[in-house]
């Protein structure tokens, strides 16, 4: 069940945390989901990151290029378009906004309190 | 499924949806590469191959994604008709979204990336379920409805057939949405001629509300035990005897 909740919330906020790992520069799919599960969102599946990246870029928030390697295969690089930074900023207040409504109405006594 | 085997199939499931060949090879590159670091097999990262091709090459927009463009429509089948008009409807393009709560396919269509959907009714009553479902998963199939004991699943026939599993010329959406066999209308003639006679009851005063709400489940809980009775011994018919 915690789990199940926990996957929810991770849904509804992916795209927001996809477009905030690019804030310091370009990345690629692994890199990406690597980085989430590092800040402690757990591990995001290519099944689930890939289409999100295609959504992202198909709605103008991020750019793709896919770049040849030496050795192995290439890597389709993400970069955030001026678009996508607007977006992640005006979604992240939204976001907080959201997080400190729940918080307050979970605290003891709830929003009263 | 090998990694060759899989990418095969989201290639397939890819141009079957328009993708141009181009940015189908550096995707598969691209997925490729991170299998190379994650070290995972395909299906363990990215889930069935038709199933994730369809999320991402956009034969399955986000149900909540925009959907301006695309058909909608709904429709419905007796137990004896559905398997039919399903897989008539899925060779046109139409894809199952849900079951409504009246048992209504409610469905939809992207024109211009249309693929054949195939489609497989099944008892998930119980534990059933989690059999039937482990069982169909790797085969590329999701659930897409549940009607009393019947669940519905999907498949989008690029899975197997590649890019012969779009709809070159699909018809246009059917102005019909009721599509009921022999015996469905047989049972409904049934079902509409118990209810009418408790509810002439009901006026007359032999019968009081509570007897007419009791007569109508009762007449409508038999039409569904009756229905998939007949079903299922049409079913045990097409298959033969058992050997």
């Amino acid at each position: 069940m915690a789990a199940d909740r926990r996957s929810s919330w991770l849904k509804g906020v992916l795209d927001l945390l996809v477009l905030s790992r690019l804030t310091d520069g370009e990345s690629y799919g692994y890199e990406i989901a690597k980085a989430l599960a590092e800040a402690g969102l757990g591990e995001i599946k290519g099944g689930t990151l890939y289409p999100v990246l295609n959504r992202l870029e198909e709605a103008g928030l991020v750019e793709a290029e896919f770049r040849a390697a030496e050795r192995g295969p290439g890597r389709r690089y993400y970069r955030l378009t001026p678009t996508g930074r607007e977006h992640l900023a005006a979604e992240s207040r939204s976001w907080r906004e959201f997080h400190r409504a729940v918080d307050t109405a979970l605290r003891p006594g709830g929003p009263t309190a | 499924m090998n990694d060759t085997a899989y990418f095969a199939e989201v290639t397939g499931a890819l141009a079957a949806a328009g993708v141009p060949a181009a940015q189908i090879e550096a995707t598969v590159e691209d997925l490729r590469a991170h299998l190379a670091e994650s070290g995972t097999a395909p299906e363990e990262e990215f889930g069935p191959a038709a199933r994730f091709a369809a999320r991402l090459g956009g034969l399955a927009p986000e149900p909540d994604g925009p959907d301006a463009a695309a058909e909608h429509w709904t429709w419905t089948a007796d137990l004896f008709n559905d398997r039919r008009m399903l897989a008539v409807h899925g060779a046109q393009g139409w894809e199952v979204e849900s079951l409504d709560p009246i048992g209504r396919f409610v469905c939809r269509r992207t024109p211009g990336s249309a693929l054949r959907w195939e489609y497989r009714r099944e008892v998930i009553a119980g534990r059933r379920r989690a059999r039937v479902e482990d069982e169909l998963t790797p085969e590329g199939w999701e659930p897409c409805g549940e009607w009393l004991v019947y669940g519905y699943f999907k498949r989008p026939a690029a899975a197997l057939a590649g890019p012969a599993g779009a709809v070159q010329a699909p018809p246009a959406a059917p102005h019909r949405w009721l599509f009921l066999s022999r015996r469905g209308k047989a049972v409904l003639a049934v079902w509409t001629l118990l209810v009418g006679g408790a509810t002439a009851a009901f006026f007359v005063g032999a019968l009081g509300t509570a007897g007419l709400a009791i007569a109508i489940a009762l007449t409508s809980s038999l039409s569904a035990v009756w229905t998939a009775g007949l079903e299922n011994a049409a079913g045990r018919e097409r298959r033969g005897p058992a050997a």
